[in-house]
């Protein structure tokens, strides 16, 4: 009976939960297989732990705990490795155009407001993984920090100074990926008009 | 401008951007902020990237997790709940057994049990046989006779037990309860008057009322009990206890203690 009656309670907590798991769980791997293995492997060790998880707490940022340590546990071990994921592969495509650019700014702010989801996600996967990780948890699973140091098990001051320090590495590999973009535009441009002359 | 430097600025940037940091924090950043063009434009650059990240956070909200996911998580719940159900048999047969035992052998300890024999109960019954006269349920001069009839009385075999050797005569049996304890004795009478010996199945301690005499182990003598001689012993898990006004009468128990120790 009382097996019965904390499955159900567990149940009742646990489904609304599976999709953002899922959901945090693609951010971190970036690939589908790893991210549902992960998700179930959260879901089972959850409920192998559910009587350790103390009522009134957050459990979306206690289940967040335990799926960020699994993930860190196949990454550190090396047993696997985060790859980019496109938009078309996680779900219906961004456009650059609902968020267009607001005027009378600077033109990098422009570029920051203009940018894309893709470019920001194939930023997202470039800068340093221990970057990538505490950007994740906090502004794309928002956790505060203090529920990202538990997650990942590292000092609170470490997730402010990874979260900035990944920031700007986000920016600057935006900038430096534009600049590339252009450039390989103006060549492109030239050598069209190298072909006329000819 | 602020005590910090720009380097601990700029890593506490994104805390202050997000409004984590304490209230001291906040305006210690903030007027080196103001003061400090540099730390002010990565402020700026701050708050654009979180911007952006909030726009990917909506972005990349939509997938919905494959429902096999839960369904082999319920398939894993099942057969965690089946363990633990049959972790809780296990528990429960194992409780069962310990309690069973403590039950069985609480018990068998409470049969087994080696209880004080009841010295005073007897002491009293003396005096008061001495005092009002000596009388039998059952008489009989015949030593068997008496042993089964007290046997039967206290459900266990009771050795015969006469005196003749150390002059004394049987006179008859008696069966009282004393204390609620069922006790045999057999009345016999000498030239120096009446002895009891007293007989109490599975009471064969003797108290601290008694003290050991030097004639042996398992004679004593009771403490302030004047005129009164006492001499206990146990054997097959029975106690014995003759009683005598005279001392004189421990050969009668010396006698009385040779015939229980028979096998």
């Amino acid at each position: 009976m009382l097996i019965n009656r904390q499955r159900r309670q567990f149940e009742r907590l646990i489904v609304p939960m599976t999709k953002p798991l899922y959901i945090a769980a693609l951010r971190l791997c970036r690939q589908h297989d790893w991210a549902e293995d992960l998700v179930q492997d959260t879901l089972i060790r959850a409920y192998e732990r559910f009587n350790l998880f103390q009522p009134g707490t957050n459990f979306r940022a206690w289940l967040l705990t335990i799926l960020t340590r699994l993930y860190l546990n196949d990454y550190v071990r090396g047993k696997r490795r985060p790859l980019s994921i496109s938009y078309e592969e996680m779900g219906p495509s961004g456009n650059a155009m609902e968020f267009a650019a607001p005027t009378g700014e600077n033109p990098e702010s422009v570029l920051i407001s203009a940018v894309i989801e893709e470019d920001l996600q194939a930023a997202l996967d470039s800068i340093q993984e221990d970057f990538t990780q505490a950007l994740i948890l906090v502004d794309l699973e928002e956790l505060s920090y203090q529920e990202a140091a538990e997650a990942l098990s590292i000092p609170v001051g470490t997730v402010r100074s990874r979260v900035s320090r990944g920031r700007t590495q986000l920016r600057q590999h935006l900038m430096k990926a534009r600049d590339n973009a252009m450039k390989a535009e103006i060549g492109g441009q030239d050598t069209v008009e190298h072909t006329k002359l000819q | 401008m602020s005590t910090l430097s720009c380097n601990e600025i700029l890593d506490s940037l994104a805390a202050y951007t997000d409004g984590q940091v304490s209230l001291d924090e906040r305006v210690e950043i903030k007027s080196h902020i103001l003061q400090c063009e540099a730390c002010s434009k990565a402020y700026t650059q701050q708050n654009e990237m979180k911007k952006a990240m909030v726009r990917l956070r909506v972005k990349t909200s939509k997938p919905n997790p494959p429902a096999r996911i839960l369904h082999e998580a319920r398939r894993a719940w099942n057969i965690q709940d089946g363990s633990v159900l049959k972790r809780y048999k296990v528990q429960f047969a194992l409780a069962s057994a310990v309690a069973s035992i403590s039950v069985f052998g609480g018990a068998w300890a409470y049969l087994e049990r080696n209880q004080d024999f009841p010295t005073a109960q007897v002491i009293t019954n003396f005096r008061t046989a001495m005092n009002n006269g000596v009388s039998c349920d059952y008489y009989t001069q015949n030593a068997d006779t008496a042993a089964k009839w007290i046997s039967k009385k206290l459900n266990t075999r009771v050795p015969p037990v006469e005196l003749s050797l150390s002059g004394g005569k049987l006179i008859g049996a008696n069966v009282n309860y004393l204390q609620h304890l069922k006790v045999g004795s057999l009345v016999f009478k000498t030239n120096s008057g009446n002895v009891i010996l007293y007989i109490a199945y599975d009471h064969t301690k003797f108290n601290d009322m008694l003290h050991v005499t030097e004639d042996g182990n398992d004679f004593m003598e009771p403490q302030h009990e004047p005129g009164l001689q006492f001499y206990g012993w146990n054997s097959h898990r029975i106690g014995y206890a003759l009683l005598s006004q005279q001392s004189s009468n421990q050969e009668c128990a010396l006698d009385a203690e040779r015939q229980t120790l028979l096998p």
